[in-house]
Formats: structure tokens, sequence, C-alpha cells
């Protein structure tokens, strides 16, 4: 079996703005071999992969993939040298039939229809694959198909560097041993597996060696059985370890002023219950693609769930569309905040408005002076530069159009502050400020869900913390027990 | 009072409010310019009928083109402008008697009728989910159709006092058109600060945010092509006014016309951007430039030659803007830390 030296990455840094997603990385691939890349979110996995597969050209440090040093930028090559790449987001174009993404990036025009057509079932019949047809579109398509299309298409290429992206987080338990048997293969015949994943209990069926990323540096690789599943956390976690509540922090969760049935959203979100306390932080984890994202866009009503019931202070009430969640006194920051909230052509002063439009106009007619005037007040608070609010929302960095985005919702004085991921992307003193925020909101008796992908921040804030994994609330803790290396265990699936 | 008008709270805000209607003022700027190569050729201080014949001529096209550009700042489009100034004029034409009582029931029943089919484009769009192009190109033709039947060849009577009343003059050396002119630029002040506005103008930025935000865009959208309709009325009576007579095809310019103006006035196609009193300024640029190439000398001919240089001059300003605004931002950033 060849052990060459495949992938050689040394030194390398890469710089998004201020933040620094790789830290003088190095990285060593063999052929046959399948090597585990593990770490938090945000710790630079990504990057790493986009810098093996051409998509991202490195600040500094040398790149040498097969030997050759890599210089520009060029995924196509990189593709034809044989580094194929199934990447967590999806890259089947939709609207195209199964075996037209298939053979996207074959150029030889002259493969005949009829013979990709009979190639196509030779490789379905190959790998095992039954239940797609090869000229349905993939829009058409489950998430797990769409999946395993993804895997065949990089695999169709006869790569010697495979790398994939979370590719179990949409398949199903034998869909998953499907790929593992495909991986094993393609590794007893040289290919070098670069296997990104949070499931640390797969990693230990599959993989030899593994990496460990913190905040964009290297911890260090070892060989799979090296570690222990708590070793694995707490190099993961570094060295800030284990952190723990503090007593102070602890209020009494009896008052519920909410209560959540049978939310569900198949297949992501299985039957979920729910009680929420009044003024209580509810701090949500959970990896992506687990259900929480669907939990909160049922509650604000984006997505329909006729089985779902929900009551507020033992009333009950229907939430069919946004407009019935705001009228509750919900107010719900998503994550996408470019695409879902914020009106990038209007600005900061009308966005902050724009949910309070009634409250502040007589006869359809706008009170540009209460207008102003509430929004100086709201400004004030949160600590942001009035003078900026005539500007274009777009102009304004991403912590400063988060604060804008909770003032609005302050304005409209919901009771209910749903956050998802209020902090990514923003830089670390606003980031502060936010946590201040909404400590300071929770003692007005405003009630906040807070989902975060980063654990430290939820054991800071949450007076009780819930865990999604697999479409269920699969962990609850609170007081004592909110621990980051408890909630990471959760939230990763080792018990 | 103009303070209270304008909401100006602090002081640069005359300033951000012109930094984010740049397009605007620069085809303010271009219309400026415009009048005054006309001031210069007719070589005298324009006289009560330049004045009355410059402001009529744009009226009509104002109007449809304010109608056009709310469609296009919610985010949608409109092309049955024409069809429904058209039936508005076919109908003005058979019904009117010339007895101002009734006349003005009538033209009432007409604006009404603007704002119905209008609203009906509206469910097309909003409830029923037709692409906005694809439902007002259907009742474009349907409305075209169903004027060719109702007066198969220009004819009619239009009253005297109906031309009177919108293109004659009352008062001495006041045009009525002047009232007209600032009665629209006043409602354009108010409407642009309502909720229902400023509901438009989130919509077409972002629809799903729009919705996350408590705003109903079904109903929100049938408003304003409900909206835009009444325009394109009262642009047809303008119009009928204008030409005292009925003609199945007159509508047939204003399609593009307006879309022309809309764009050339500094809103730009997208939504959530622009204002409406783009639809003045470019509807006046456009009618003016017929007017200045003649006074300059040139055949009248090569009008649609200049209205097309001029149409696509303002998209390639307004496309690039943005990058402009960046490489000044890049300089200055570049300046400040290196």
């Amino acid at each position: 079996m060849n052990k060459s030296l495949l992938i050689q990455i040394e030194d390398v840094s890469k710089n998004f703005g201020n933040t620094q997603a790789l830290d003088k990385v190095n990285f060593m691939a063999y052929g046959g071999e399948i090597h585990a890349v593990l770490g938090e979110n945000g710790a630079g996995k990504s990057t790493l992969v986009n810098i093996i597969s051409g998509i991202i050209r490195p600040d500094s440090g040398s790149v040498k993939i097969f030997g050759e040093d890599i210089k520009s930028c060029n995924p196509l090559k990189m593709l034809k040298s044989g580094v194929a790449t199934v990447f967590q987001n999806l890259s089947l174009i939709p609207d195209l039939t199964v075996s037209d993404n298939l053979f996207l990036h074959d150029d030889d025009d002259k493969t005949k229809y009829q013979e990709e057509h009979l190639r196509i079932y030779e490789w379905f019949n190959q790998y095992g694959i039954k239940d797609i047809n090869p000229f349905d579109v993939v829009k058409d398509l489950s998430l797990s198909q769409r999946q395993r299309i993804e895997i065949i298409k990089a695999i169709h290429l006869h790569p010697k560097i495979l790398i994939l992206d979370e590719p179990t987080s949409a398949l199903n338990p034998p869909e998953v041993r499907w790929l593992f048997e495909i991986i094993k293969k393609l590794k007893t015949a040289g290919v070098c597996i670069i296997y990104i994943s949070h499931r640390i209990n797969e990693i230990r069926g599959l993989c030899n060696k593994m990496s460990i990323l913190k905040n964009g540096k290297k911890v260090g690789t070892y060989n799979i059985d090296e570690l222990t599943n708590s070793e694995i956390v707490q190099k993961m976690l570094g060295h800030y370890l284990v952190q723990e509540k503090k007593e102070e922090d602890q209020i009494k969760l009896d008052k519920a002023i909410m209560e959540i049935k049978g939310a569900a959203h198949y297949p992501e979100l299985k039957k979920t219950d729910l009680k929420i306390t009044e003024g209580e932080i509810l701090g949500v984890a959970g990896l992506a693609g687990q259900g929480q994202i669907n939990f909160f866009r049922i509650l604000f009503g984006i997505d329909p769930c006729p089985s779902c019931t929900i009551t507020i202070n033992s009333q009950e009430i229907k939430i069919k569309s946004p407009i019935d969640a705001i009228m509750a006194g919900i107010a719900f920051l998503p994550a996408e905040r470019n695409t879902s909230t914020m009106f990038l052509s209007l600005s900061v002063k009308q966005n902050m408005s724009i949910a309070i439009l009634n409250m502040i106009s007589r006869w359809g007619w706008l009170d540009y002076h209460q207008e102003s005037a509430k929004v100086k007040f709201i400004s004030d608070i949160l600590n942001m530069n009035y003078k900026q609010s005539e500007h274009r929302i777009s102009s304004l960095s991403g912590g400063n159009q988060q604060k804008a985005l909770l003032g609005k919702w302050l304005l409209k004085d919901a009771k209910l502050y749903m956050l998802y991921d209020p902090t990514r992307g923003v830089d670390i003193g606003t980031k502060f400020e936010i946590i201040k925020f909404v400590k300071q909101m929770a003692k007005n008796g405003k009630t906040v869900i807070y989902y975060s992908t980063d654990i430290s921040e939820l054991v800071e804030l949450s007076h009780r913390v819930i865990v999604f994994y697999q479409g269920i609330i699969s962990d609850e803790f609170t007081g004592k027990n909110i621990k980051s290396d408890r909630i990471l265990s959760s939230v990763t699936g080792i018990k | 009072m103009s303070n209270r008008l304008f909401g100006i709270q602090n002081k640069n805000y005359a300033l951000q409010h012109a930094r984010r209607n740049f397009s605007l003022w620069i085809s303010l700027a271009l219309l400026i310019i415009i009048l005054m190569i006309y001031q210069i050729k007719s070589e005298s201080v324009l006289n009560e009928f330049q004045i009355k014949v410059l402001i009529n001529g744009g009226m009509a096209l104002s109007f449809a083109s304010i109608g056009l550009a709310m469609a296009i700042i919610s985010g949608g489009f409109d092309v049955s402008v024409g069809s429904i100034i058209t039936l508005v004029n076919v109908i003005a034409s058979i019904t009117l008697k010339g007895q101002v009582f009734s006349d003005i029931q009538i033209c009432l029943v007409l604006l009404l009728l603007g704002t119905l089919l209008g609203a009906v484009n509206g469910f097309l769009i909003a409830y029923a989910g037709i692409q906005p192009i694809i439902a007002t190109l259907a009742s474009n033709f349907v409305w075209f159709g169903v004027s060719l039947l109702l007066l198969p060849k220009p004819g009619g009577y239009i009253p005297q006092w109906i031309n009177v009343l919108f293109q004659g003059t009352y008062i001495k050396r006041f045009p009525n058109a002047i009232f007209w002119l600032i009665l629209l630029i006043i409602f354009i002040i108010y409407f642009q600060r309502t909720k229902f506005c400023r509901s438009i103008f989130a919509i077409g930025s972002d629809p799903e945010a729009a919705c996350r935000n408590g705003i109903n865009i079904k109903f929100t959208l049938l408003k304003v092509y409900g909206l835009a309709g009444l325009f394109y009325g009262i642009s047809g009576i303008f119009l009928t006014a204008q030409t005292t007579s009925g003609d199945p095809n007159i509508g047939i310019p204003f399609m593009l016309l307006s879309v022309a103006a809309v764009v050339v006035g500094g809103t730009p196609f997208g939504g959530g951007r622009g204002s409406l009193f783009s639809g003045i300024t470019g509807a006046y640029i456009i009618r003016l430039l017929d007017s200045v190439l003649i006074s300059i000398g040139i055949t009248s001919y090569f009008n649609d030659i200049f209205q097309g240089s001029i149409l696509l001059i303002a998209v390639a300003v307004s496309s690039l803007m943005p990058k402009i605004k960046m490489m000044i931002h890049k300089r200055r950033r570049g300046e400040k830390f290196d």
C-alpha cells in the first residue's frame, strides 16, 4: 500500500477581515488514511478544507498537494488533478436532473446520452442505490438522497484526495453504514480521506488519525486510540477547560408563562414540548441541522405546524404567521441577518421603527418626531450612535446592525425574545455588550431564548440550557449542572 | 414648519437624505440643465404660454410614472399602464355629455374603475401568485382589447370644461396645470411619510423580512397596485382633457415611456429604493427633451434615439454608482491606515 504524502500544509494563515480563521496551521495527510478534523464551530475546519480544495488562497504559508506547490486558487484545476469535496451545504444544482448534475464536470462533449445512462445505472448498481431515479430533478429529492448523490458525484471522479465535510448530518443510520463501507473501500485503494465531523463516535469507528483545531490554531494530530472521549472534548474546548455556573445567577424556574406542546417539523424536528418561565434566559445548544432552527421558526409562525399548541399565560393562542407571533409578544432575531430581517436599502431609523409603525402613526401618517424620539431613546440604551440613524443600515458593522435589530423589538416591547446566534459575525466588544444587555433584559422581566454555537456564551448567560440532538430535546441542564464540557458532550452525542 | 414636514432631526439629515436618494438629485439636476438649455435657446424669459405648454406636456406622464414607481418600489412591475389609460380615455369619450355635474360623477366613476383594474392586477400578483410582469402583461392585452371593442376608431366627444379645468387658466398668469402639479407634489410629500409608503419600501427591500416584521404583504401589494391604477386613471383623464378625443391607441407609448421616466427619474429596478418624485422628474426630463431638441434645431426624428440614450446613461450611472462609491471609500481608508 502506498503511504505517499499527499497533502502538506505548512504555516498557513488566513484572515477574513478582523477574524483570524487560521493561524500558522501545519497539516499533513497521507494516501490510504482516513484523517478526521475536529473542532468547535468557527475553529477553522471549513477554511482548511477550502484551502485544500483550492477555493480559498491562504494569506501566507505554503500548500503542497501531490508534492506540487499551489500558488493560485483554481477549484476546477484541483478537481481535475484529483481533489474531490463533498460540501456541507450541498453543491448540487436544484433545477437539473440527477444525471445532469453527475456529469456537470465532464467536459467530454462526445459522451453520448445513451452511454451516460448506462454508466449511471452501472454506478447506482455498484454503490447500491435503489431509491433514486437518475432522471428526477434534484429539488424533488429528500435531503438524504441529495447527500448520497453528492457523495457519488465526488467518488465517480476517482479522486486521490476525498474531503467529506459533515457528510452524515443529513443521513439516516443505514445510509451512514453505506457511506462507511464506501469510505473503507476507498481507503484500501490508497485514497486519502479528510473526514470532518462533530460526532466523535463515528470518528472512532472509522478514522485512523485526527487533528484537532481550536480558534484557528492546531492543537495537535493524534492517532485515533491515543485520546479518550473526554480528553478530546477538553482539547476542543482548549485551555479554559470547564466553565461553571455562578451561584448568584440562578433564578427560580417554577412559574411557566409559556407552554409549547407537540411542535414538529418532520424530518428535522420530532414532537417537542417545552415550558418557559418568566424572566429566564433559556440557552439552546445544538449542532447545525438538529431541529432547533425549525423549533424557532415554528414558534414565530414562519413554518406552519398544525399539531402544535402554544399557551401563553394559560391562554391558548394560534400562531399561523409572524404577524400572529408579533401580536402575541414574540420577537425573533434570525441568524441570517442580511436576508430576512433587515431592509438593506432603508435607513437605520426606518429599520428600527418598522415593527411599531402602528404606534407612531395617526390616521396612517407617521409622526416623525415621535419616531425619532423613540429611536433615540432606545439607541441611547443600547449604546448606539444616534447620529448614524439616517445612514443606510447596510453601512453599519455587523454588531451595530444586530443592536439595531434588537432595538427594534425592544421598541415593540415584546415579552419573549428568541435570539438565534446573535453574536455570529459580531466583533468581540459588541459581543460582550449584547451578552450584558441580554442579562439586563432578563432582570427586567423579559424572557429570552438564546441559541448560540458558542457554548461558553450559553454557560455564562443561561439559567437553563436545553440541547437539541437529532430532532429532540436530548438533554436539559439547570443550575450547577450547566458546565461547558457536559454541554459539549451532549451536543456531540457522546453519552 | 419645514422641519416638522420633513422630519429634520439632526443637522446632517439633508446630506444623508441626498446621499440615500442620490439618483433623484441627479435627475433633478438633469431636469434643471435641460430647462436652462431650453431657456437659453428660446432667447427670452419664458412666457405664460410656454410655461403652460411645458407643464401640461408632462402631467399625464407624471401621473402614470408615479403609479409605476409605486409598483417598482414594491419590488414588482406593471406594464398595464397604457391599457388602463386607454380604457379610461375611451370610456370618457363615449360617456361624457357636457353637463358638469353628471360629468364629474362619471369622472369619479372612471377613477374608481382605474383603481379597480389596478386592484385586479394586485389580486393576481399577491393572492394568485402570478409574476407581476406576466399578470400585468395579460391584463394589458385584455384592457386594450376592451377599449378597441368600445371605440374601434378615434373619435368621441370631450366637453370643453374638462379641457379648461386641466389645461386652461382660471387665474391670470397662473395656468391651472401649476396648481395640479403643486397638488401632486404635496400629495407625494405627505404620502411618503405614511405607514403605507414605509411598508411599500420594506416589501420591495426584502419581502421575507417584511413578513417577519408583521407587515401584511398580500394586502399591501393589493393596495399598491390599486393605488397605481388610480394614478393611471388620473393620467387617463388628464390625457383625455389634453387631446379632447377618444383614441383606442392613445396609451401605447405610455407603457415604455413611463418605464423610461421612472428609471431616468432615479428609481432603480429591484425595489426598496428610489422615490415617488422620480415619476415627476423623469416624466418632465423625457417630455422637455422633445422641446429642447426642437429648439436646438434637431428634427423630431431623433427624439427616440436621444430618449434611449438618456435612459441608457441613467441606468449606467445608477449601476456604476456603488462601484464609484466603493472606490472613494477605499481611497479614503487607504489614506487613513497606510
